[in-house]
């Protein structure tokens, strides 16, 4: 007989991050009991990391039709309209909302919010404080969380959801520092687990992020969609080893930064297309604020050229220093101007954080020396399926917000889109969940069910066993060199045959030591569920014969308009089924707002 | 400079007590404590538990007692003259296993001042706030609320002083352009008389806060200017007249 804490609640909200504050006080103030349960520490969440900021049409030459029009753009067509259009027109009420409670987004000089530029956005529109954004909006949703005296459980990971006929009935989950068991018995269940960096080797991910929530929606029946749509941000840290991935904010380069290519040459600036026009025309006239998965993939064509590493350049210094060291050539020294880049003092204050995080791991001035950066894993587009206008997924009181949801981005995320999302689907999935809880009763749960899930959990202990971490190293690689930037047929099926040995080695996971505070236990539960959300995004990956935003198919270089349709993939019995549909198609007003070239090359005529 | 550092780490069990255990790490260029950690985590024991998220010194969940004093462990790069590195887990806080341990008044002490006096607008809606408002602001907002100045304060708890994690939130509710409320009171009652203003909490923040000269003196200036007693006699003649 095991022993287990009860809580009997309305609803659980899983995730401690930006989307699970924010919906666990919505369904708080909508007078649901709810409590918020957390890998990490309250205000510690990956938010945390998002530096850049947040989209909103706050410019007076701005508008949501804009923002909207370069969001669908950015994600090429993949987006589910209706919900990106009631993101975009939420976007500022988030933003009053954030100030109300005491967050302050950095003024010009005149007083007012002043937005700054992002790839793929067509306007000044990422509010920003400095280059912490993600840091004042947690902290400020943690403290009204503690006023509203909301409960929450830091250190606990949740293991299992309890479904019954479709519906949520309660959850299962460890806390990590005694050790316990416990069961949540609830209505409802909002996941808010974001991303999945930590499957990839190299990711801007904090460690926290290892896709638990796409794993527990898969395994309680719920559908999974568009998992092949992994971004990779452009500018991560390559040196050293440890530090690898660890992000330098796109705001270097929405304050007018550049990149150089080892011998030199701007090389976003000099590329054109067979017919001599610009390759990467970019954003008010900055090649480098394209979109992502275009900037990731000229990185990466650099660096298969092997001239050396490609650096980041902010300071006109470091730019007037670098022409000197590295010699540039006439030619290629024409291609910077350099008073479109920031003045060092510019760089202290506009960019702090990525000035200190040059100082402190790699040892260099950043207004000196450029920096030298790689793409690595970023975000995950694909996610649950919800239903966009309830976020809410195919199981009764399963809903999903932030990350872990998909839907919003299509195959592509703009910058600062993602804490504009997280906000406004944590409002919705919270308004809905306490709407559901007044119309939803509280089911029993099987005391016998509930022994033999615990003890699952218990047989993780024992001596002679492999270690988790050695699967999970193995699965980093084989994510990495399969599922990675450039993916093809052959690799993507070595890989998933690679998985499947994995999964059998996965099975013999053995952890050591105590209950108590056992973090290596917590980590073989997590190992277990990488292993599956590996195989969703491989499997999905496969399915998708064309290169569209983020998935780039070697074997299918070019976008297909027949391939504008969402990858499903979902439960039947044991066995994992891929399909695709339609995507829900924008009405024909709103279609008008697009240029002709645009529409023609991926929704066809 | 050897090819190994030795890790000295203070570890502790509910079941085994306390104990000293060294581990060697191979070094290379860039090797931060956290580094060592993960690598003893990983590749020699499993049962070696600390806290850690975002390994970029953001989030302030890896503080440990480096050689004594407190740091951020992903942000402490182990150097070439280091041969043997002590960590322990933070003081002034509850040890769960080895490096593993929170702050049980933390959150009680936030509820109290978010109760008492809460960030209060005084205009609605989006306010214009000039640069030079924030200069104040900006400093303390940094805080990651990692705990460290907590394990560094010599007089945490004496006068009944929380510490100065709450004090640097308090000041920065009151450095707020759109705040309403004054604080200093508040900021006495959570005893600030306590802090004998020695600066270790500023010398070891991580985040270079200056969180005894911009939060805490400003603080205590304030209460004293209003309740010293020459400030009490003025107010009584005022009242005479």
């Amino acid at each position: 007989m095991i022993h287990y804490r009860t809580y009997e609640l309305d609803g659980i909200v899983i995730g401690g991050g930006g989307a699970g504050l924010k919906a666990a006080i919505e369904t708080h103030e909508k007078g649901s009991k709810v409590a918020v349960v957390m890998k990490c520490l309250l205000g510690k969440a990956h938010t945390v990391m998002a530096e850049g900021g947040m989209a909103a049409s706050m410019n007076s030459s701005d508008n949501p039709k804009k923002h909207f029009i370069d969001t669908i753009m950015g994600g090429y067509g993949m987006n589910d309209w209706e919900s990106v259009w009631r993101m975009v027109n939420k976007a500022r009420d988030i933003i009053l909302y954030l100030e109300s409670k005491g967050a302050i987004f950095d003024r010009n000089d005149s007083g007012s919010i002043e937005p700054r530029a992002f790839g793929g956005h067509g306007e000044r529109r990422t509010c920003h404080v400095s280059d912490r954004t993600g840091h004042a909006i947690i902290h400020t949703l943690q403290n009204e969380l503690l006023r509203e005296n909301i409960q929450f459980f830091e250190k606990t990971i949740v293991t299992s959801l309890i479904v019954k006929g479709g519906k949520i009935v309660g959850a299962t989950a460890i806390d990590i520092r005694s050790g316990e068991f416990i069961l949540f018995k609830t209505k409802f269940v909002i996941l808010a687990t974001g991303g999945c960096g930590d499957i990839y080797k190299y990711t801007t991910n904090s460690k926290d992020l290892t896709g638990d929530g796409v794993h527990l929606a898969f395994e309680a029946g719920a559908e999974l969609m568009d998992m092949e749509m992994i971004q990779f941000h452009p500018t991560c840290m390559l040196e050293p080893e440890e530090k690898r991935g660890i992000l330098v904010t796109e705001a270097c380069r929405g304050e007018g930064g550049i990149l150089i290519n080892g011998r030199g040459e701007r090389f976003m600036k000099s590329a054109t297309n067979p017919d001599g026009t610009a390759k990467y025309p970019g954003k008010l006239g900055h090649p480098e604020l394209e979109t992502r998965d275009v900037v990731a993939r000229a990185i990466e064509e650099e660096y298969a050229k092997n001239l050396g590493p490609v650096k980041l350049i902010i300071c006109r210094k470091t730019w007037n220093d670098e022409k000197r060291k590295m010699r540039i050539k006439k030619e290629y020294r024409k291609l910077v101007n350099p008073k479109e880049l920031l003045d060092e003092k510019g760089v202290k204050e506009r960019l702090s954080t990525t000035y200190e995080q040059f100082k402190k791991f790699v040892g260099i001035d950043v207004t000196k020396e450029g920096m030298v950066i790689r793409p690595a894993q970023h975000y995950m587009m694909g996610g649950v399926r919800t239903d966009g206008k309830t976020c809410m997924s195919r199981v009764k009181g399963l809903f999903a917000a932030g990350e872990v949801a998909t839907g919003v981005h299509g195959a592509n995320r703009l910058g600062g889109n993602s804490l504009t999302d997280i906000q406004v689907e944590g409002v919705i999935a919270g308004q809905e969940a306490a709407k559901y809880a007044k119309s939803a009763k509280h089911l029993p749960v099987n005391e016998n069910e509930m022994q033999r899930n615990f003890s699952n959990f218990l047989k993780l202990f024992g001596k002679a066993g492999i270690k988790q971490s050695e699967v999970r190293k193995e699965l980093h690689e084989l994510m990495w060199k399969y599922a990675g930037i450039k993916r093809d047929k052959k690799g993507l099926e070595t890989g998933l045959k690679e998985l499947q040995k994995l999964k059998a080695k996965g099975k013999k996971i053995k952890v050591e030591g105590g209950l108590r505070g056992n973090v290596a236990w917590q980590e073989a539960i997590e190992t277990i569920g990488m292993l599956n959300v590996g195989e969703a995004i491989l499997r999905s990956a496969l399915m998708r014969q064309e290169s569209r935003g983020s998935h780039y198919r070697l074997d299918y270089p070019k976008m297909d308009k027949s391939w504008l349709v969402n990858v499903i993939s979902k439960k039947v019995g044991s066995k994992t089924v891929i399909t695709k549909i339609k995507i829900n198609r924008m009405p024909r007003n709103l279609l008008l707002l697009f240029p002709k070239k645009w529409l023609d090359e991926v929704y066809g005529k | 400079m050897k090819e190994d550092v030795i890790l000295k780490i203070d570890r502790f069990d509910k079941e085994k007590g306390r104990w000293t255990q060294k581990y060697n790490v191979p070094r290379h260029k860039g090797l931060t404590v956290l580094d060592a950690l993960i690598y003893i985590h990983e590749n020699l024991d499993e049962t070696l538990t600390m806290d850690y998220n975002c390994r970029a010194g953001r989030c302030g969940t890896c503080g440990v007692m480096r050689d004594g004093k407190p740091a951020l462990a992903c942000e402490t790069l182990i150097k070439e003259h280091h041969d043997e590195v002590s960590v322990s887990p933070k003081s002034h806080h509850e040890t769960i296993k080895d490096l593993m341990c929170f702050d049980p008044d933390a959150w009680e002490v936030r509820k109290k001042i978010l109760e008492e006096a809460p960030f209060t607008q005084k205009e609605k809606g989006l306010v214009k706030i000039l640069p030079h408002q924030l200069e104040r602001f900006h400093k303390l907002d940094v805080c990651i609320e990692c705990g460290l100045c907590q394990s560094a304060c010599p007089n945490l708890k004496q006068k009944g002083w929380v510490g100065p994690m709450h004090g640097v939130y308090i000041a920065k509710l009151d450095a707020h352009p759109n705040d309403a409320v004054d604080r200093a009171e508040l900021m006495h009652k959570v005893g600030v008389a306590g802090c004998n203003t020695n600066f270790a909490c500023q010398r070891n923040c991580p985040k270079n806060i200056p969180i005894t000269r911009d939060a805490l003196i400003p603080e205590k200036e304030k209460w004293n200017s209003k309740n010293n007693t020459f400030a009490r006699i003025a107010r009584r003649m005022k009242r005479k007249n």
